[in-house]
Order: structure tokens, then sequence, then C-alpha cells
């Protein structure tokens, strides 16, 4: 529990974006179906992380947060970077999430939100030819995500499997 | 020597972005003020890439998005970089959902432009 009261640590919500610099660092917990993508510039040491919720703006009624979709969530993401003078060619992207978390829901269900998720952030990332450094996607099980913007590494961690870094 | 087009109903916005782009060598073939225009330059200069602002007066039905979908109809490798303003958050996914490579948020810094430019280019 010590971790929580670090100053330089930041809470994302669910369906919310934050950016921060050097030391801070930016924390997901229990991403289930949601996605945690990360964002790092090694030059500036920036890093965004969002935590949107559903895969697609466009198909949304409310349109006032994006944030909440992976596709504007990707966009807002980037124009943030864009504005601290980060370039697009030296970020270093990261997808986590996306799980399946209702076993009565078939995995190639359209109610299956994770994979679509999944899938706009694959196609977003890939219309923009932005590669994706490290993934740690689907699966049953929720994560909790946590990006360091001094070394741009993501610390994973499971209830089932524990800790990785990416 | 890369050829875009530069495309935006503001003529003081085209000459800034074809100023950034000229002191960087990019040869500018063209310049449209909307969409329809964009697409017929497009058919005729046939550039390496084109810079296309994101909200323009819609003539004859197509607006900034209307003419990437077009240009991406008809040469599908077309390289299109938008030009948006902050918070066109929509506008910006269904352009790159039609096609285009990248997208700068005004106001920007050239660095930026032609980091962007170099990007689509080089990919």
């Amino acid at each position: 529990m010590e971790k929580v009261m670090e100053s330089n640590l930041i809470e994302v919500q669910m369906g919310k974006m934050e950016l921060t610099q050097s030391p801070g660092k930016l924390i997901t917990r229990g991403l289930g179906s949601c996605l945690g993508i990360t964002f790092w510039d090694p030059i500036k040491k920036a890093g965004v992380m969002v935590h949107p919720m559903l895969p697609d703006m466009e198909r949304s009624k409310i349109k006032s947060n994006p944030s909440r979709f992976v596709n504007s969530g990707i966009v807002l993401a980037l124009e943030e970077l864009e504005k601290k003078g980060c370039f697009r060619s030296r970020l270093e992207v990261k997808v986590f999430g996306g799980a399946h978390m209702f076993s009565f829901i078939n995995t190639d269900s359209a109610l299956n939100v994770g994979q679509k998720n999944i899938e706009m952030a694959h196609a977003i990332l890939n219309g923009l030819n932005i590669k994706i450094l490290a993934e740690e996607v689907g699966g049953t099980f929720g994560r909790t995500i946590e990006l360091d913007t001094e070394t741009g590494k993501v610390v994973v961690r499971t209830v089932s499997w524990g800790e990785k870094v990416g | 020597m890369a050829r875009v087009l530069v495309v935006d109903d503001a003529l003081f916005m085209r000459r800034m972005l074809s100023d950034i782009l000229k002191k960087e060598g990019i040869e500018i073939c063209g310049e449209a003020e909307n969409g329809k225009d964009a697409i017929d330059k497009y058919q005729q200069l046939k550039p390496d890439l084109v810079t296309m602002d994101i909200v323009m007066p819609k003539i004859e039905e197509i607006d900034g998005i209307g003419a990437v979908k077009e240009i991406v109809k008809a040469d599908a490798q077309a390289k299109i970089i938008m030009v948006s303003a902050m918070g066109q958050h929509s506008l910006v996914v269904e352009a790159i959902q039609a096609g285009a490579k990248d997208f700068v948020t005004k106001p920007f810094q050239p660095s930026r432009v032609i980091e962007a430019v170099k990007r689509a280019l080089g990919g």
C-alpha cells in the first residue's frame, strides 16, 4: 500500500487519460475488457496512459469524452503529446487489457468488448503507421499496469501469474 | 525530390505549410482550396503526398474527409496527412479510418509538420 502514497503516482480512472513527465508514474488498476494504452517519448521522458472502455466513438451517441473510446482515445493521446513537443516517430506504444471477462459470452461474439477494443487499437495504430512495441492482451483475467516515465518500462500485474515487465 | 499537394481553404495556411516544406527541400507541386479541387489536382499532378485541411466548406457535397475517401478509392497508396484543430477527435478518427496516414494539430510546430511528412513519405 505504500506505493499509493507516492506523490508522483497518478491514477488513470476508467474512461480517462493522463499525461505526466519524469519522475511521474501512471497507473491503472484492475483493467478488464477495457484497454490501457501507454505512449512514451524517451527524449521528453513524457508518458500518456489512456483507459478507454469501448472501441468506437462513432457508434456512441455521446461524443464528449474521447478518452472513453479506443479510436478517439488514441487520437487524443497523440494530440496531447504533440502539444508537449513529442514526435510520433520516437514514441513507444504498448497495449494492455482487452480481457474476456464474461464466460457466458462466446469469445467470437460481438459482445466480446475486449476483443473489439484490441482490434480497434490495432486498426488505428496501424493506420497511423505506429508500431506496437509490446502487448499483453486478451485472456480472462484482470491486469494492473504501471508506466514509469523515467524508464518507459511498464509493469503488468495479474492475480494469476504475478508480475511482468515490458 | 518529394512533391506535395497542399489543400486548405485558407490562403495563409497554404502559404505557411508551403513555406515550411519548401525550406526542407520539398517541392509544392500544387495547392487546392477545397476537397473537390483536391481530387481533381490529385489526378492531374499525382503528388507523393497531400496535406488536407480537415474542415473546409463542402463543394459538390465534398469536404476534406470526402476528398480523402475519393483519393484513396482512386489510389490505395495515397499518402494524406490531415491538418486538424484541437478537439476534432471524431473527424480525425473518421479520416484515419478513411485512409489518412497521420494528422497534425493546429497550432502546430514546423518541426512536427516536417516529421509527419517525412515519416509518411518514408513508410
